[in-house]
């Protein structure tokens, strides 16, 4: 072979080994960039998911430790209608239901609404900023004033109607308080995301409903929200998965009562866990509670997905 | 060129990301200077809610035992000192004592993890003769003393003297027994200035109010040995009868109170007589001053009782517990104890005996002097484990029924009862 061939030939064979590096190295390197995000993700929702998992096997208290492995013996146990914990959890998932039944229509309609005035409003930013400041309160203040304003005897609310409504103690005037506070100091957040959906909207959509003589209703219904559907369904899934996810407002407006009547299941897996300190049964209702959510989730998803 | 300048970035994030790793943990360690001499003892404290009197005598201590003993104080938020330390002892970073009402006691003592109370008093030189025999009896787990009272906050009686007098009434004497305070209740009923006698609500203060109740009536909560429920029993019925009357038999008070009523009511006037826990003291006094009547409860049922809520302390059993932190304790109780007047000024009641009987603390402080008086017939919650918190998810929610008129007294308590008492088959112990 000539000294021309054999150079030729290894520098082409050193040309080949070199692109592998090369791609080797920019798959590794790039990898590098995501190792705090993986390392912090396993830490503290991958091995947490995990060791949860194990810990609703097991009778697990916080002081003693492990009591015991009782397999799906826990998880059996809240779907036997006599047992105390059993009771619970099903009355804590029927409340949470009910209020996402009824919350999540609430927070999807008042909000759109709001947002389409403010969108055809000409202060934009002044009712944008109003409607949006309570979002930017604590859980605590929120439940703090409407507590007090909601009084039976002395309530700003009772005085102004000069009524006696028992608001906190009573159904269904505890579940439409729940859901007054709510809808209160979460609205300006969805308010928010429908209203950048309007901005997008073409003008042009708009103009040419007016000049065939809609109104500002018929624009509204039949023009403006079809084109914001994916928005809608956006604000509808994680209305969804944040109602589920009611906690604070029942705590610390009605205590779960009156009974336990507005106990949801974030409640009653709360008690469960830091006041009976029953952590492997807390465990097993959050993750049967984690995957009914997961099911309505994916279902939603797929509705939603379907009529896009 | 593009290579280069990828490679040198990720050196660079790499770098940077060890340089913040490896501070982080070379700052959770601790350098001994060379040349040092031996340090303190260090006794972690940690204090649920923050106490002024105990953080004063902490301070002295340390300065009066520098070079000896430090204690660490820490005050851990009230409403989750539970999750707080339990997590802490989980990771094995729990304080050497620890300040808590009583319950919260009970499941770390049958696990173990507490040290028995009575050689630490005897290093320090405390007498346990000297604190409240209601606060000092009855608190053994398996026989064995393993927590101190602290402070205590009993059940107290609260009226307005100006609405007595628009009344009619005697503003300087409360109602003494049951008939007393119906009538003065009924009395105090104001339709059209929409006044009431006396508020029973549900929830809060419940748990001060119906052990109380229970207690004057003969009753108990539970059996802390047997771990049975007493608490439906005839005592019960009518401690809750009581409070059920006031609402639906003699109307002195409103239906369907919410949260927190009685306490906004009475301080915007519209009620008369409050039932309540000695920490409304201050905010009462602060909106009435001489026209606040505070006295011990009147005697609803035949006996004399007072719910104690209290504060308690324990050491526990960490890894670092030795015979020289034991007895470093000893001597800051020891230490607190001789400074209960530092306890009282914070307008906290002492428990500790010499003090209160001594005619400084009723001169100086004569309203803690009158509270000071119910620890004679104090009672406390059982001390079974949990106690405190099962009772608010069972008990006190069927107690909420009633007073909502959702169900009878009889038929709430035999609920409750039922299940309390499958609860009692879980706890630790």
């Amino acid at each position: 072979m000539a000294v021309s061939e054999v150079r030729t030939k290894s520098l082409s064979i050193h040309r080949r080994r070199r692109p592998v590096m090369r791609v080797v190295w920019d798959q590794f390197s790039s990898f590098l960039f995501v190792v705090p995000f993986l390392v912090a993700f396993v830490a503290f929702v991958g091995y947490p998911l995990v060791y949860g998992f194990i810990i609703s096997l097991h009778h697990w208290n916080p002081i003693a430790g492990d009591l015991g492995y009782t397999g799906l013996g826990q998880y059996a146990t809240l779907f036997n209608p006599n047992s105390l914990f059993g009771q619970q959890f099903w009355t804590g998932l029927k409340n949470t239901v009910l209020y996402v039944v009824i919350s999540v229509p609430l927070l999807l309609a008042f909000p759109v609404t709001i947002a389409y005035l403010i969108y055809r409003s000409p202060l934009k930013s002044l009712f944008r900023s109003i409607f949006f400041f309570p979002t930017v309160l604590s859980v605590t203040a929120v439940t703090s004033l409407w507590s007090w304003i909601l009084q039976t005897q002395g309530g700003a609310v009772n005085n102004l109607l000069q009524a006696h409504v028992p608001w906190l103690v009573e159904q269904p005037w505890a579940w439409i308080s729940i859901d007054m506070a709510t809808l209160w100091w979460t609205l300006g957040f969805n308010m928010i995301i429908a209203y950048a959906g309007f901005t997008q909207l073409p003008q042009s959509t708009i103009e040419a409903a007016a000049l065939d003589g809609a109104g500002s209703l018929r624009t509204f219904w039949s023009i403006a929200l079809p084109q914001v559907r994916p928005v809608l369904a956006f604000i509808t899934v994680i209305s969804t998965i944040s109602s589920f996810n009611l906690f604070a407002q029942s705590l610390l407006m009605t205590g779960g009562g009156p009974g336990s009547s507005t106990e949801p299941l974030t409640m009653v897996i709360y008690n469960q866990a830091f006041n009976g300190m029953h952590m492997g049964s807390a465990a097993a209702m959050s993750y049967l509670m984690a995957l009914i959510l997961a099911i309505i989730s994916l279902v939603q998803y797929r509705i939603t997905r379907e009529r896009a | 060129m593009k290579t280069i300048h990828k490679t040198a970035t990720v050196a660079l994030a790499l770098t940077m990301s060890l340089g913040i790793v490896s501070t982080s943990f070379a700052a959770t360690g601790h350098v001994a200077p060379r040349h040092a001499a031996a340090p303190a003892i260090s006794i972690t404290f940690w204090n649920s809610g923050s106490n002024p009197g105990i953080i004063a005598i902490t301070n002295q201590f340390n300065k009066m035992y520098k070079g000896r003993y430090n204690i660490a104080y820490r005050a851990i938020p009230y409403n989750n000192e539970t999750e707080i330390v339990n997590s802490a002892l989980a990771a094995h970073k729990g304080p050497d004592v620890l300040e808590e009402s009583l319950t919260p006691s009970a499941p770390y003592a049958y696990e173990r993890l507490e040290v028995p109370i009575a050689p630490i008093l005897r290093m320090g030189g405390v007498d346990p003769a000297d604190f409240p025999a209601s606060m000092w009896n009855g608190t053994q787990v398996a026989g064995v003393h393993y927590v101190v009272p602290i402070d205590g906050l009993p059940t107290l009686f609260f009226w307005n003297k100006t609405l007595f007098k628009e009344a009619g009434l005697n503003p300087n004497v409360p109602p003494a027994n049951q008939a007393q305070f119906i009538h003065d209740a009924m009395v105090l009923n104001n339709a059209k200035k929409d006044q009431w006698g006396y508020v029973q609500e549900p929830a809060w203060p419940n748990p001060f109010l119906f052990p109380s109740l229970l207690s004057q009536f003969g009753g108990k909560e539970a059996d802390p040995s047997s771990r049975k429920i007493l608490f439906d029993t005839q005592a019960g019925v009518n401690a809750l009868t009581f409070e059920y009357n006031t609402i639906f038999k003699w109307h002195v008070s409103p239906k369907n109170a919410s949260a927190n009523e009685n306490y906004n009511l009475f301080l915007s006037g519209k009620n008369a007589m409050v039932m309540d826990g000695a920490y409304q003291y201050a905010p009462f006094l602060q909106k009435y001053g001489k026209n606040l009547g505070v006295s011990l409860l009147p005697k609803i049922g035949p006996k004399e009782a007072d719910f104690l809520g209290q504060n308690y302390l324990w050491v526990m059993n960490t890894p670092g517990m030795d015979a020289a932190k034991e007895k470093g304790i000893g001597l800051y109780l020891k230490f607190y104890y001789d400074h209960s007047a530092e306890v009282a000024q914070s307008a906290t009641l002492p428990t500790w005996v010499p003090y209160l009987k001594s005619a400084a603390f009723k001169k100086t402080y004569p309203s803690l002097y009158e509270e000071s008086l119910a620890l004679d017939s104090g009672v406390l919650n059982p001390l079974i484990p949990n106690w405190g918190t099962t009772s608010s998810t069972y008990l006190y929610q069927d107690l909420d029924l009633a007073l909502l008129g959702k169900m009878s007294p009889a038929a709430a308590l035999k609920d409750a009862g039922q299940k309390m008492q499958e609860e009692m088959a879980t706890l630790l112990g």
